[in-house]
C-alpha cells in the first residue's frame, strides 16, 4: 500500500474527501436496509410482525440450517454458477469482438452499430422478454418457422422450454443479448481511450496484428475489461427478470436460479426471513467466488 | 497497399452492418409490432414488413391521461440520477484509481458488495426508511434511492476508465504547471469522456426502466414514471402488445437520441486532438 | 422493524435531507400527507378503471353528497405487483383506507391482523353474500372485508362457425358438446387447416383442468389430521384429468405447455371454434387493446360448459373483496365508502358491466338471461381452492407442493386474470 505513484506529494486527506460523498450517500440510504436484511435472516418474520412492527422471534441459525441442508438449494447454486459462467464468457467475448469490429469500421457504420446497441440497451426487459417469447413461441414463433425452412428440420410446434437445457439456452440468449451493449460500448470506450501512438509505435516496431492486440491493445483495456467482467458476473449471478418473464411468472423448479429462489421465498410464500437468508448466502457466495479475482483486481491499479 | 486497406475496411463495414442487423432484430420486431394492427401480431407465416402500417398503437399509447406527466417524471428522475451520480462517482473513482490510502480495499469491497444484494430483499426496508424520512411519493426520494443503486456501478466503471489513462499524461501536465485540478480537467476529463458517456447511458437506462422500486415508492399517478405507464398495457384482458411496443418504442427513443447526440460530440472532441500530450 | 428502528431512520432521513437537499429543487416532504384530514385513499385494481369506471364515478359522487369536504383519491393498482407494494405500505405509516383484495389472498392478510373488523349488518344484502367470497372475509366469527364481485368461467363459441357448420344451438350436454366439436373439426380443422383448434385448451390452464377434477368428484388436496395431502393421484381426480386430456388430444392443436394468459389474442386470430373462459374474454377477443380482432365483434356467444358427469363443469369461483387496513386513520369513512360502493345500486351497475354480483339475489337475476347468464348459472357449482388451516403464529400451511396444482395455482388471480405475476401466488394462500 506504500506504492504511492511517483511525483505525488502524499496528501492523506484528499482521497477521503473524494470518496466521502459516495460513502455518505451509501451509508445514509443503505445502512438501515442492510442491517435490517441481515437481522431478518436470523429471525423468523411473518406478515404479522411486518404489519404490526413487533419484533419477530429470533431463529438463530435456523434459516441457514434449513437452506444449507436442502439438496435442492445446492442444485440451484450449481445451476446458477454454471449459468453465470456461460453468460459471462459469451457476453465478454462477443462484446470484445463487437468493440474491436466497431473500431475498424467507417464512422457511419460505427454510428449505426452504436445506435443499435443503445436501442437494445434502452429496451425494457419486460418488452425484450415479450419479443423473445414470441420469437421462440411454439405455435407462432419466428425461430421455429425459420429453422423449419431448413431441409430435414421440422420444428413446427416445438416448445423450447419443455427441456430445461433448451430453455436455458434461450434464456442465455436473452441475457447475453441484453448485456452485450453494455460490454461492447464500455470496451469500445476503453479502446477509444488508447492513444493511437501506442499501437502505431508497435506496428512500426514490426509487431503482427495479433501481437499488437496481445501486448498493446488488450493490456490497455484490461482495467475496463476486468471491471465489466466483475459486474457481469455479479448481475448474471442474480438474474431474475428474464427467467420470471420468460416463464410467464410461473417458473418451474427446473428454472430456479438463486435470484428467483430468494424472490419466491420472500414474496410468493412470505417467508421473508428465508428469503433474506438466501440473499445473504448469495452475497457470501459471490464474495467468496470473487476473492481470487478481487485480489488480482486490487493489485491491478498498482501493477499497471 | 492503400487499396487493400480500403478493401479491408469495406469488409469490416459489411460485417459491422451484419452484426448490427442480427443484434438489432428484436428491436426491429418491437418497432414493427408497434406499427402493426393488433390482428397481425400473431400471424403465421411471419411477416417481416407491415402490410398495413397503422399509427393506432401510438395514438392509443400517447392518449393515456398521464402520459406527458409521466414523461416529465421520468426525465426529472433520469437526469437527476445521472448528473448527481456522475459528479459524486467521478470523485470517488478518481480517488480509487489514483491514490493508495488506508481503507481503499474496504471501500472497493463495499462498492462491490452493494451490487450483489438482490434488490427484492431491499424493497420493504428502503420503503420504510423513505417513509420515515417523508420521502415517499416524492421524485426526490426516488432520485436518492436510484443514486445509491447506480453509484457503486458508476464508481466501479469510472475507476476502470481512469486507471486506463496513463498516469504519465497527468504528471506531465502537472510538471507543466497545471495544478491537480487543472491536470484533471485538461487531461483526464477529455480522455474520460467516452467512459463518462457509456456510464451515463447506463445510469440513464437503469433509472429509465426500473420498475419495482419506483412502483412501491410513488403513488400519485401524475408522479409515476414511464416504466409504470408501460406496465399498464398489461390489463386484465390480456396484454395490449401493440400499445406496449409503441410505448416501449417511445420510451427508448429519447435514450437513443441522447446517446447519439453525446456520442458525436465526443467523437469530434477526440478528433480535434485533445489527447495530444 | 422493531419499534426503535423508525426513530433511527428518522435521524438518518434528516441527515439525508441535509446531504442531498442542496442539489435539488424538489421540495423535501411535499409527498407526505397526513391522514385523518378528510381525505380517503382507495386502492382498486385496474379492472375498475377498465370495465366499470362509471360505477366508481357514481359511487364517489354519492359518497361526496354524504360526506361533503372529504376528497376520495382512487389509485389503480396492477394485480401482478399490488401486494408487494401493499406489504411495504402496510408496514409503514401512510396506508390506504380501502384496498381491493383477491378472494383467495384475503385470508392471509386477515390472520396477520392487516385489516380492521367490519360489522356485516351495516352492509346491504350481507345476508346473501356469495359464500365463496364471504367465507374468505370471515375469521373466528368476525368479518374483515366485504365481497365486491365474482367471476366464473363458461364456454364461449363462434356463432358464425356454428351456423356454417349447421349447429343450431349451443351444446347443453357433454355429448352435444363433443358432437359439435367433432363437426367443427371436420369442417375447419385437420388437413384443411392444421392450425385450427375446435376447442382451445392449453395445458397450463390449471383452473380448467381442476374443473374436470372437481366434476369427476376429485380434489386437489384433502386435509387429514391437520395436514394437507395432495389428492390429484386419487382415482377420481385421475378420471377427471383423463377426460380433460382427451379433449386436448382430440381438439386442441397448439402448444400444450402454454397457459391461458394470451387467450383473447390467440382467439382473435380466428382459428378457434370454442374456448373456456370468462364472459369478458369474448369481448376481449374482439378488442384490439387485448390483441383481438375488432372484426369478430358480435360473433361470440356463451354457454354453461357441460361436464362429463352430466352436470355443469364446476368453475373456479374467483372474485374480489374490499377491506379497511387496521392502520387506516379514517376507518369509519372508509367503511362508509365501501358501503356505498357495494350496495344494491352499485351492484346493479356491476351487473350491467357483465360482471357477477357479490350476492345470490342479484346473481339469480343474472342467471335468468343475457350474455353473462351462463356464468351466473355455472357459479352455482363454483369452487375455491382449499383454505389452509392456520397455526398459532398465523402462518399458513401450504397444500403439498407435489399436488401439482400448487405450481399452477401460483399464477392465478381469482376472478379474472389468469395471468400470473410474482405476487399472485400470495393471494392463493
Amino acid at each position: 500500500m506504500s506504492a504511492e505513484p511517483a511525483g505525488r506529494r502524499p496528501r492523506p486527506l484528499l482521497p477521503y474527501l473524494l470518496i466521502a460523498p459516495s460513502l455518505l450517500a451509501l451509508l445514509v440510504v443503505l445502512a438501515y436496509p442492510l442491517v435490517d436484511m441481515v437481522t431478518l435472516a436470523f429471525q423468523d418474520m411473518t406478515r404479522k410482525e411486518l404489519f404490526s412492527g413487533a419484533a419477530p422471534p429470533w431463529a438463530g441459525l435456523g434459516q441457514f440450517r434449513t437452506i444449507l441442508g436442502d439438496g435442492f438449494f445446492w442444485t440451484v447454486v450449481a445451476r446458477t454458477a454454471l449459468f453465470t459462467a456461460v453468460c459471462v464468457t459469451l457476453t465478454m467475448n462477443c462484446g470484445l469482438l463487437v468493440a474491436l469490429l466497431m473500431r475498424g469500421t467507417s464512422s457511419w457504420v460505427r454510428a449505426v452499430v452504436a445506435g443499435v446497441l443503445v436501442a437494445v440497451w434502452a429496451m425494457p426487459v419486460m418488452v425484450a422478454a415479450a419479443v423473445f417469447r414470441w420469437l421462440f413461441d411454439a405455435d407462432y414463433g419466428l425461430v421455429n418457422w425459420l429453422l423449419s425452412t431448413l431441409p430435414g428440420v421440422d420444428l413446427a410446434r416445438h416448445n423450447w422450454f419443455t427441456d430445461p437445457w433448451q430453455g436455458f439456452a434461450v434464456i442465455t440468449a436473452v441475457v447475453v443479448w441484453g448485456a452485450l451493449p453494455f460490454a461492447a460500448i464500455s470496451l469500445h470506450a476503453a479502446l477509444a481511450q488508447i492513444p493511437p501512438e501506442l499501437e502505431e509505435a508497435a506496428v512500426i516496431d514490426g509487431a503482427r496484428p495479433s501481437q499488437v492486440f496481445r501486448y498493446v491493445t488488450f493490456p490497455a483495456v484490461k482495467p475496463v475489461f476486468v471491471m465489466v467482467t466483475t459486474l457481469m458476473a455479479i448481475w448474471d449471478f442474480g438474474v431474475f427478470n428474464q427467467i420470471w418473464l420468460m416463464r410467464g411468472g410461473q417458473p418451474e423448479r427446473e428454472y430456479y436460479l438463486l435470484g428467483v429462489y430468494s424472490f419466491i421465498e420472500s414474496f410468493a410464500v412470505n417467508r421473508y426471513s428465508t428469503g433474506a437468508a438466501i440473499a445473504l448466502v448469495t452475497v457470501v457466495l459471490l464474495l467468496a467466488g470473487a476473492v481470487l479475482y478481487l485480489r488480482q483486481m486490487l493489485r491491478l491499479g498498482e501493477a499497471e | 497497399m492503400g487499396k487493400r486497406r480500403v478493401r479491408a475496411r469495406r469488409l469490416r463495414d459489411v460485417l459491422g452492418l451484419l452484426v448490427a442487423a442480427v443484434i438489432g432484430f428484436p428491436v426491429y420486431w418491437m418497432v414493427l409490432t408497434a406499427f402493426r394492427p393488433a390482428t397481425e401480431i400473431l400471424s403465421l407465416p411471419p411477416e417481416f414488413w407491415p402490410s398495413s402500417p397503422t399509427l393506432d398503437n401510438f395514438a392509443r399509447a400517447m392518449g393515456t391521461e398521464t402520459f406527458w406527466a409521466n414523461v416529465r417524471s421520468s426525465a426529472v428522475i433520469g437526469l437527476g440520477t445521472v448528473l448527481v451520480s456522475l459528479l459524486v462517482g467521478t470523485l470517488a473513482a478518481f480517488a480509487l484509481a489514483r491514490f493508495r490510502f488506508a481503507g481503499r480495499k474496504a471501500f472497493v469491497v463495499v462498492i462491490l458488495t452493494v451490487q450483489m444484494i438482490p434488490l427484492a430483499a431491499l424493497v420493504i426496508p428502503v420503503y420504510l426508511l423513505l417513509n420515515d424520512a417523508g420521502l415517499t411519493d416524492s421524485l426526490l426520494g426516488v432520485i436518492v434511492v436510484y443514486l445509491v443503486f447506480t453509484l457503486p456501478f458508476t464508481v466501479w466503471m469510472l475507476h476502470g476508465f481512469i486507471t486506463a489513462i496513463p498516469v504519465e499524461l497527468e504528471e506531465a501536465a502537472m510538471v507543466d504547471g497545471c495544478g491537480r485540478l487543472g491536470a484533471f480537467v485538461r487531461v483526464v476529463l477529455p480522455l474520460l469522456a467516452p467512459g463518462l458517456v457509456a456510464t451515463s447511458v447506463f445510469a440513464m437506462v437503469q433509472a429509465w426502466n426500473e420498475y419495482v422500486l419506483v412502483y412501491v415508492l410513488l403513488s400519485t399517478p401524475e408522479k409515476q414514471t414511464l416504466s409504470i405507464w408501460l406496465v399498464s398495457f398489461q390489463t386484465s384482458f390480456g396484454t395490449d402488445y401493440g400499445g406496449l411496443m409503441a410505448g416501449a418504442t417511445l420510451t427508448a427513443l429519447p435514450v437513443v437520441v441522447f446517446f447519439l447526440a453525446v456520442h458525436r460530440k465526443i467523437a469530434a472532441g477526440l478528433a480535434t486532438g485533445a489527447v495530444k500530450g | 422493524m422493531t419499534p426503535r428502528l423508525p426513530r433511527r431512520s428518522v435521524v438518518l432521513g434528516a441527515l439525508l435531507l441535509t446531504v442531498v437537499g442542496c442539489g435539488s429543487g424538489e421540495g423535501g416532504a411535499q409527498g407526505e400527507r397526513a391522514d385523518g384530514d378528510g381525505r380517503l385513499t382507495v386502492w382498486l385494481t385496474v379492472d375498475a378503471r377498465e370495465s366499470w369506471p362509471e360505477l366508481v364515478a357514481s359511487a364517489n359522487s354519492r359518497f361526496a353528497k354524504a360526506h361533503p369536504g372529504v376528497k376520495v383519491d382512487v389509485q389503480y393498482q396492477q394485480w401482478t405487483t399490488k401486494n408487494q407494494k401493499l406489504d411495504a405500505v402496510l408496514a409503514g405509516r401512510n396506508v390506504p383506507d380501502v384496498v381491493e383484495m383477491g378472494n383467495s389472498e384475503t385470508t392471509n392478510y386477515i390472520v396477520n391482523d392487516a385489516f380492521a373488523p367490519l360489522d356485516p349488518k351495516t352492509f346491504e344484502q350481507s345476508g346473501q353474500w356469495l359464500p365463496a367470497l364471504a367465507d374468505a372475509c370471515r375469521l373466528d366469527g368476525r368479518t374483515y372485508c366485504v365481497p365486491y364481485y365474482a367471476g366464473a368461467r363458461v364456454g364461449v363459441y363462434r356463432t358464425d362457425y356454428f351456423k356454417d357448420t349447421g349447429i343450431t344451438r349451443a351444446p347443453r350436454t357433454y355429448p352435444e358438446l363433443i358432437s359439435a366439436l367433432d363437426r367443427l373439426k371436420a369442417r375447419y380443422g385437420g388437413a384443411k387447416d392444421p392450425g385450427f383448434s375446435a376447442l382451445y385448451l392449453p395445458g397450463r390452464y390449471w383452473s380448467a383442468a381442476m374443473g374436470f377434477v372437481k366434476d369427476a368428484g376429485g380434489e386437489m388436496a384433502v386435509e387429514k389430521d391437520g395436514r394437507w395431502h395432495g389428492a390429484l393421484s386419487s382415482p377420481k381426480s385421475v378420471a377427471g384429468l383423463t377426460a380433460w386430456k382427451k379433449l386436448m388430444d382430440d381438439y386442441y392443436v397448439g402448444d400444450r405447455a402454454k397457459d391461458n394468459g394470451d387467450q383473447p389474442a390467440v382467439i382473435g386470430q380466428g382459428k378457434v371454434g370454442v374456448f373456456y373462459g370468462n364472459t369478458w374474454e369474448a369481448e376481449a377477443a374482439a378488442d384490439a387493446r387485448s390483441g383481438g380482432d375488432p372484426r369478430l365483434k358480435g360473433k361470440f356467444a356463451t354457454f354453461p360448459f357441460p361436464g362429463p358427469s352430466g352436470q355443469l363443469l364446476p368453475p373456479f369461483l374467483g372474485g374480489s373483496t374490499l377491506a379497511v387496513p387496521a392502520k387506516s386513520r379514517d376507518q369509519e369513512l372508509a367503511a362508509d365508502w365501501i358501503r356505498i360502493f357495494t350496495d344494491r345500486e352499485s351492484q346493479r351497475q356491476l351487473v350491467a358491466a357483465n360482471t357477477l354480483p357479490n350476492n345470490t339475489v342479484q346473481l339469480a337475476d343474472v342467471a335468468a338471461g343475457g350474455i353473462n347468464g351462463p356464468a351466473a348459472q355455472a357459479a352455482a357449482r363454483g369452487w375455491v381452492t382449499p383454505r389452509p388451516r392456520l397455526d398459532l403464529r398465523g402462518e399458513v400451511q401450504h397444500p403439498p407442493r407435489d399436488a401439482g396444482a400448487h405450481r399452477h395455482r401460483q399464477g392465478v388471480r381469482p376472478g379474472r386474470d389468469p395471468r400470473g405475476g410474482p405476487q399472485d401466488r400470495r393471494r392463493d394462500q
